[in-house]
Parts: structure tokens; sequence; C-alpha cells
């Protein structure tokens, strides 16, 4: 799956990265999250959904 | 265009709230997540998830600049406005709150909170020491307080011994911050950081506040007026509200002790339960806005300099978003709760109180496994506009020992 964060919506709750840890990072500056490859592999998928889910800002967009 | 307006009538300081806060909310939700309140100089109450993300998720659409004038104060994040102090960054906007939330950021960023650690830990271990072998405990007072307190004064590097001067007016300015004797120890606060920042700028120590006396923004230092609003800040920001998420995980975990031994052994299920205590306890309840435009909302037509009242609380208990929303799941997850605010002005120091939150948490379960609040002498803050705290919650525990916390020579407790 495909993975992208909104820079301009990210506010760094960080919930997205108890989700998926390993896929959402955090900037070392403000806590905002990125993500190195916006390429997810599909065993991680769920985790993912989950953390566009947990964001309260609607910031991620997860897309097949 | 909407004829008149949905009036209510909500009154955020009442007794009534403070007792039924949840039925009101739940009420304005079902029947009107926006409605139209005279009290208090007449504000919009926005109360359901999605028309509090509508609104703070543009920042365009709303204001938490504060203005004094010759009448007093006009904006900010308290309905009524309240005089005698300017929260900065909060009660900033764009372009200028983003000087100052940059400087803001990095110190409470993730790569910070790992260096914090030890130091709350020592601080949890020193003010449970205190208490540990008397067998009784307030748990707001004598734990969540004065852990809260002596680390946000760490941070800072101010005097530990300062800590009930602060904390005796920054846990009364939400619930009765126009009352004269609690203006006053908000002035008295101001001058004390006005001394400290003229003498730190001739000794520096090794704190926040010299951090901010530091910064610059386009070469320019900050003016000492925008140094103490900030300081004055980050008091609030950190003694009362992880004070109030303790004080409402205590109150829960005392009558469901099958949930203890899983919350200190077992790291992920302590990271979501923060979360649902975030979402269930919501610290805070509520915040003040001003419309920065006309808009419409629900049906509702909001004009521009209307004042606005974003009810965090209930957007956490909205069944819309959240499932069977009044009960506790400590495994809840996703949850896409608004515990700390929402938009540009999401609380900054939401990672540290995480970690002050979970490092006492896991020492009180654990030292004092069997604690039982006396439910009966337990106060709440008797109204609860915004910080959703307790006065008092009194406890009783079999003793224990005390541990080596660092501190050679303890706290002034």
């Amino acid at each position: 799956v495909h993975v992208r964060i909104d820079p301009n919506k990210c506010q760094g709750h960080t919930l997205c990265a108890i989700a998926a840890p390993s896929v959402f990072h955090l900037r070392e500056d403000d806590g905002h999250a990125f993500v190195s490859d916006a390429e997810v592999s599909p065993d991680l998928e769920s985790a993912v959904l989950d953390g566009a889910e947990t964001c309260p800002e609607r910031a991620i967009e997860v897309t097949p | 265009l909407t004829g008149s307006r949905l009036t209510t009538g909500l009154d955020q300081h009442s007794a009534e709230y403070a007792q039924h806060g949840l039925e009101i909310e739940a009420d304005l939700r079902q029947r009107c997540p926006v409605s139209w309140s005279s009290n208090h100089g007449g504000f919009w109450a926005i109360a359901s998830h999605s028309t509090l993300s509508q609104t703070l998720r543009d920042r365009d659409l709303c204001s938490s600049r504060k203005e004094f004038d010759e009448n007093g104060a006009r904006g900010g994040l308290m309905i009524p406005s309240n005089t005698g102090y300017r929260m900065v960054p909060d009660e900033t906007d764009p372009p200028e709150w983003q000087d100052y939330r940059a400087i803001l950021n990095p110190p409470f960023a993730p790569p910070a909170i790992p260096k914090l650690e030890p130091k709350i830990q020592a601080i949890t271990s020193e003010v449970i020491n205190a208490v540990i072998e008397r067998g009784t405990v307030d748990l707001v007072r004598g734990i969540a307080s004065p852990v809260t307190a002596i680390t946000t004064l760490e941070i800072l590097d101010l005097p530990f011994e300062d800590w009930k001067f602060y904390a005796e007016t920054i846990h009364k300015t939400p619930y009765d911050g126009r009352n004269p004797v609690v203006k006053a120890g908000v002035a008295a606060i101001y001058a004390k950081i006005r001394r400290t920042v003229s003498e730190r700028k001739v000794s520096p120590g090794n704190g926040l506040i010299d951090y901010l006396i530091r910064a610059r923004v386009g070469g320019e230092p900050f003016p000492d007026n925008i140094i103490g609003d900030m300081i004055y800040q980050l008091l609030v920001g950190g003694f009362d509200t992880t004070g109030a998420l303790l004080a409402n995980a205590f109150w829960y975990l005392d009558d469901h002790r099958d949930e203890h031994k899983r919350l200190i052994t077992d790291e992920k299920f302590l990271q979501t339960a923060t979360e649902e205590f975030l979402r269930w306890g919501s610290p805070v309840i509520a915040l003040g806005r001003t419309a920065k435009v006309e808009m419409e909302l629900q049906g509702q037509r909001i004009e521009a300099g209307e004042r606005m009242w974003m009810m965090y609380r209930s957007a956490n208990h909205d069944p819309e978003v959240f499932e069977n929303p009044e009960q506790v799941d400590l495994s809840r997850f996703p949850n896409r709760h608004v515990g700390f605010g929402m938009g540009i002005h999401r609380c900054p120091g939401s990672k540290l109180a995480r970690a002050v939150f979970r490092a006492v948490v896991r020492q009180v379960l654990a030292r004092m496994p069997d604690f039982a609040i006396d439910r009966e002498e337990s106060r709440r803050y008797p109204a609860l506009p915004t910080v959703n705290g307790f006065i008092t919650l009194p406890a009783r525990f079999t003793p224990g020992p005390t541990v080596d916390s660092g501190f050679a020579s303890g706290l002034p407790l």
C-alpha cells in the first residue's frame, strides 16, 4: 500500500507512531510524523490503516 | 440562511455543569452540536468531534489571540477572558505564533524525552519516598501535584522549594481565575518570573528559562514580557493538566484493580491506556477561541468576532467517533482523541506529559498496590470549565520501604 502524510495537516499528536512505529517516524525538532518510504509492505497494511484512523487531524492518506 | 440562533444557555462555570457535565454534553451533541449561550458575554458551544475538527483544523477560521485594553482583556482561551496574564504561544495567532512555537518545540520533541526520563523517575521515587512509610497519602497534593510541579521546575531550572508558591495559584486559575486572591497570586508569579529573568541574564542557569533568554528570532532576542508569558504558559501547562490526568486515572484504577498488573508489566497496554485516560478523563474539558471570519456550521451562522467554546471532552465522548464512549477500554486503539487539543495549538508538551503520567502510574501501582481512595472525602474542583482536576484524593495503603531515588538530601515537599 501507499502512505502519505500531509505535512500541513500533521500537528505532532504522535498517535500514528503507536500504531506503526516502523512506518511513521517522528521529526527530531517537533515530533511531526513522516514516512521514509511511501511504499509499505502488505503485512503492515492494517497497522498503517490504524495509524491513519487514529490521527485526529486526518493527515494520513493510505491508498492501494 | 438561518433564522434565529439555537440557544441552549450552557454555563460551563456552574455547579450544575461541574456535577452533570457529561450528561449536558451528551444532550448538546445530540440536539445541537453548535449552539449559542448568552452567558459570560455570549459564546458558541462547539460540542461534537466533527464540528470541533472542522473549526480547529483550519488555522484561518479561529483566533486564540488575547488582547488587553482599558476595559480588560478580549479573546484568548478563557470565556470570559482572563486579565493579568497572557499565555504564549497559546494565546497568540500566526504569524507570531510560529516564532514562539519554533523555539518551544525542540525542548519537548521526541529526542528530548528519554533524556528527561531518569530525572522524572528520580523525582517520582523521592516524592513517593516521602509518604511510603505513612500508609496514607493525598494522591493529588502528595503525589500528582509535587511530581508534575517539580518536574516542570527542573526543566525550567527554577528552585524546587518554590513549588507550592506556584502550585497554589496555578491550580485555582482554571476555576477561579477572576477571584482577586487568585489574581494577586498570578501577579506575584509574574513578579517572580520578571526578577528571575533579569537575574538569569546576569548569571545564566542551565534550564529552559536560559534557553528562552538565549533564543533569537531574525537575530533578535524575545522581549522580556514575551519570555515571561512563555514561562507562565510552561508553568500552567506543566503543573495542572498532567496532575488532572493522573487524578482521573487513579479515580478509575481505584475500583478496577484487575487492570493494575497488566499496566506495570505490559508496555504496549500502558501506552494505549494512557491515550484512553486522555480521552475519557479529558484533562482539559474545553477552551475558548474567537471566530476570525463569518462561518456557517451545522446550519448556524457564526459572526466574525464571536467567542467559541471548544468542548474537547464532549468530542472525546462523541459516539460518532468512539464506540461506547462512556466505557473505559484501556486497550482502545485506534483512539482519535483530542485530549491534547487539535490544530496548530496542539499541546507541545504532550510527550513529556505522557512520560510523567507513565512514571507515576508505574510507581504508584508497584509501590502502593493496594491503595484505596476515600471516595467520600475526595473533592473535584468546585467548577470544571477547563481543567478536569481534583483538589484532593485521600487514600490508604499498606506502608512500604523507601527506595534509592538519587536525591541525597530529599526534596522540599
